[in-house]
């Protein structure tokens, strides 16, 4: 069993992990990231950067795309908040 | 006529709370 890369950086492309689902949750007005014990509850710019993760977009891409939709992006933000979510293993990352 | 876009949101810290719930209601959910 390898271990999990939670290192990310600008090329890492982060996806969902096997085992987790990303669903919209009524009750809560929020998303959620579904896994086997734990319910992740997103706020809007979480959610937002989740759904931009499908493996094929690096982690510049991600950023890229949000500056598309929001002032100020900071990137530093978005490499913490999935490397905090690969570290919870709701993310995979491939890097390079 | 000149047509005005909607500004962009400001940008927020990306934030996640972690409930730690049974199995069963996971599946249910989802």
């Amino acid at each position: 069993m390898g271990t999990a890369i939670t290192a990310v950086d600008a090329t890492s492309r982060p996806k969902l992990s096997r085992h987790v689902r990303f669903r919209f949750d009524r009750t809560r007005d929020r998303h959620v990231l579904l896994g086997p014990e734990t319910v992740v509850v997103l706020n809007g710019t979480g959610a937002d950067i989740v759904g931009l993760c499908d493996g094929a977009r690096t982690a510049a891409e991600i950023v890229a795309e949000l500056r598309g939709r929001y002032h100020q992006v900071v990137d530093e933000d978005v490499l913490r908040f999935l490397a905090r979510l690969a570290a919870r293993r709701c993310l995979e990352l491939s890097n390079g | 006529m000149e047509s005005v876009a909607a500004p962009s949101p400001m940008w927020e810290a990306p934030e996640f709370d972690e409930v730690a719930v049974a199995p069963e209601v996971t599946m249910y959910l989802g």
